[in-house]
């Protein structure tokens, strides 16, 4: 729908998920004036620019990467305790808060 | 005690130095507002509040603002008084709390005397979709004041108050005050705190004076700017006093009425006289900007309009046959033919897959247009446009054809789209005997550049006439 300029039942549709209720007598003129308001949009954004950048405004999504839904081990722990200062085994020394 | 000057800055020192009573102003400011009610520029008064707040000035005589009578749009909260928004849907409603702006002028010592007519919602440029009847022209009653903030324009301009607060989403500022002779001014998106002003567009809408001159648009400006916050979204502005621009670009492209072309010669002839190296800039098309900008403005006014369904906010319709039944009755009958109108073309923008639909495509369109523009305020520090294609036009001339409304709105959504700020300044040739305005428009706190430009304009004519 979002090339196409609305007929009265997309406007129908649009009115009903904007929730508004509209008068049967109120379609045609509604109808006629947004497809020609669309219609003005649509033309503006078609017309190609001089200087066509790339869209960064609206960069398409990322495809996404798919894996089996199955529990794995991540690695993460092992990639934090190798930066700790001191450990004992998988677990982290800390120097103790009482007074020897 | 003497008569109270016309410009907000020179009335305030005058309090300030006991040489005029604000009670006795503000008192004068309620008996031009009955007295001019036929302009219909003010929906509301709130008397006894200001005249409380008139004695607490007399009281503590300090504050740049001073005693000033201030009108604010009525899509701008404020405390006590209604915020009807100029809309059946909010007949009556009365906010919970003030506006940032409002507070900061507040404390500058501005006394709100009431609320201004506006386009229902802030959607229009001729303040004829307001609830309550059109605002009309002070210059021609059967002519519009411009809009959205038709009512704060016609209200400065006819003299009812120094200082008036409207907002600007695509250009309802700065139309009306080219409108209507005088000066107004967009700030920079986020200079000004939009916390208590009702949301039409988020990423458009600013809070910004009209006023008799630059000097007060600044002022007014320079009280409710910085960070609020309440508004994340808000910014430190730029401070100090300004230095004249180096370098100003005047588009080649023309066409207009003659008199705007002759009024941006003047401007281009005024500018290089004051040592502005003068060159053309290349903008983008208006009718690309504007339509760019209708369709974003009518998405976000369709997402933000949909709490005033009845229970949230809003008149709620007596509808018994459910709640989906209730919440359409209540949007059908609270608002009105324009607002509606752009609800459905918002829905229609936003419908169909995210990245290949309509508003998809009128980002990427904002964006490149905000890098072209950009790249000119590069090369420029300032841009010198028209602030219409002509004076205002008749009352009922446009309501018939919706794109020849927003068709008035072509040469101002380019700083709207941008975010960038912009002052339209009355210029000293009229057409068909009416104002007409040049706006001024530079980058983000760029300002105080703005607004020396403005003032060395001003000097050379560029000014508004003394209120009828």
């Amino acid at each position: 729908m979002n090339r196409d300029l609305p007929g009265p039942d997309d406007v129908r549709r649009l009115a009903a998920l904007a929730r508004l209720a509209l008068d049967d007598d109120d379609l045609p003129r509604l109808t006629d004036e947004l497809a020609r308001v669309g219609g003005a949009i649509v033309a503006a954004l078609d017309t190609p620019s001089p200087e066509r950048a790339p869209d960064v405004a609206a960069p398409r999504p990322p495809e996404p990467r798919w894996r089996d839904d199955r529990p794995q081990e991540s690695g993460l722990a092992d990639r934090i305790l190798a930066q700790v200062p001191a450990r004992r085994g998988r677990w982290v020394r800390v120097p103790s808060p009482f007074e020897r | 005690m003497s008569a109270a000057p016309h410009r907000a800055s020179a009335l305030a020192h005058e309090v300030v130095r006991g040489a005029i009573d604000p009670v006795a102003v503000v008192d004068a400011a309620l008996e031009r507002i009955a007295r001019h009610a036929a302009l219909n520029a003010v929906v509301s008064v709130v008397p006894g509040h200001a005249r409380r707040e008139a004695l607490r000035v007399r009281r503590e005589r300090r504050g740049p603002l001073a005693g000033v009578p201030v009108l604010v749009k009525d899509t701008i909260c404020t405390r006590p008084g209604r915020t009807t928004c100029c809309s059946r849907m909010l007949a009556g409603w009365r906010a919970p709390y003030e506006a940032t702006a409002v507070t900061r002028l507040r404390a500058a010592g501005a006394v709100i005397v009431g609320k201004t007519t506006c386009d229902e919602f802030g959607l229009g440029s001729s303040t004829e979709t307001a609830w309550q009847g059109p605002a009309r022209h002070p210059l021609d009653p059967e002519r519009v004041p411009g809009g959205s903030s038709g009512g704060s324009a016609a209200a400065v301009a006819a003299g009812l108050v120094p200082l008036a607060l409207g907002s600007d989403t695509g250009g309802s500022v700065r139309q009306p005050a080219a409108f209507c002779g005088i000066v107004g001014f967009k700030p920079a998106w986020g200079s000004v705190p939009r916390r208590g002003l009702v949301a039409f567009a988020s990423s458009f809408d600013q809070i910004g004076p009209l006023a008799g001159d630059a000097a007060d648009a600044e002022l007014a400006w320079r009280v409710m700017a910085g960070r609020d916050p309440l508004d994340a979204t808000s910014a430190e502005p730029a401070a100090g006093a300004g230095t004249m621009p180096a370098r100003a670009g005047v588009p080649e492209a023309r066409g207009h009425a003659t008199a705007l072309d002759e009024a941006l010669d003047r401007a281009r002839a005024v500018l290089a006289d004051a040592g502005v190296q003068v060159g053309a800039a290349r903008l983008p098309d208006p009718d690309r900007c504007l339509f760019a900008y209708l369709a974003l403005s009518a998405a976000e006014l369709s997402s933000n309009l949909a709490r005033f369904d009845g229970v949230r906010y809003g008149l709620r319709a007596a509808e018994r046959d459910g709640l989906e039944a209730m919440y359409r009755a209540s949007r059908g009958r609270g608002l009105g033919t324009e607002v509606r109108r752009r609800i459905l073309l918002g829905t229609w923008v936003l419908a169909g897959p995210p990245d290949r639909s309509v508003h998809a495509r009128a980002r990427a369109l904002r964006a490149r247009i905000a890098r072209e523009v950009m790249r000119e305020l590069g090369r420029h520090d300032v841009l010198v446009l028209p602030t219409t294609d002509g004076p205002a036009f008749r009352i009922g001339e446009r309501t018939g054809d919706p794109l020849a409304m927003y068709r008035s709105d072509r040469h101002t959504v380019l700083a709207s789209l941008c975010g960038l700020p912009a002052i339209s300044l009355p210029a000293p040739v009229r057409a068909d005997g009416l104002p007409v305005g040049v706006q001024l428009v530079t980058a983000p706190r760029r300002e105080p550049q703005l607004f020396a430009a403005a003032r060395a304009l001003e000097r050379a004519g560029f000014r508004a006439e003394p209120a009828p």
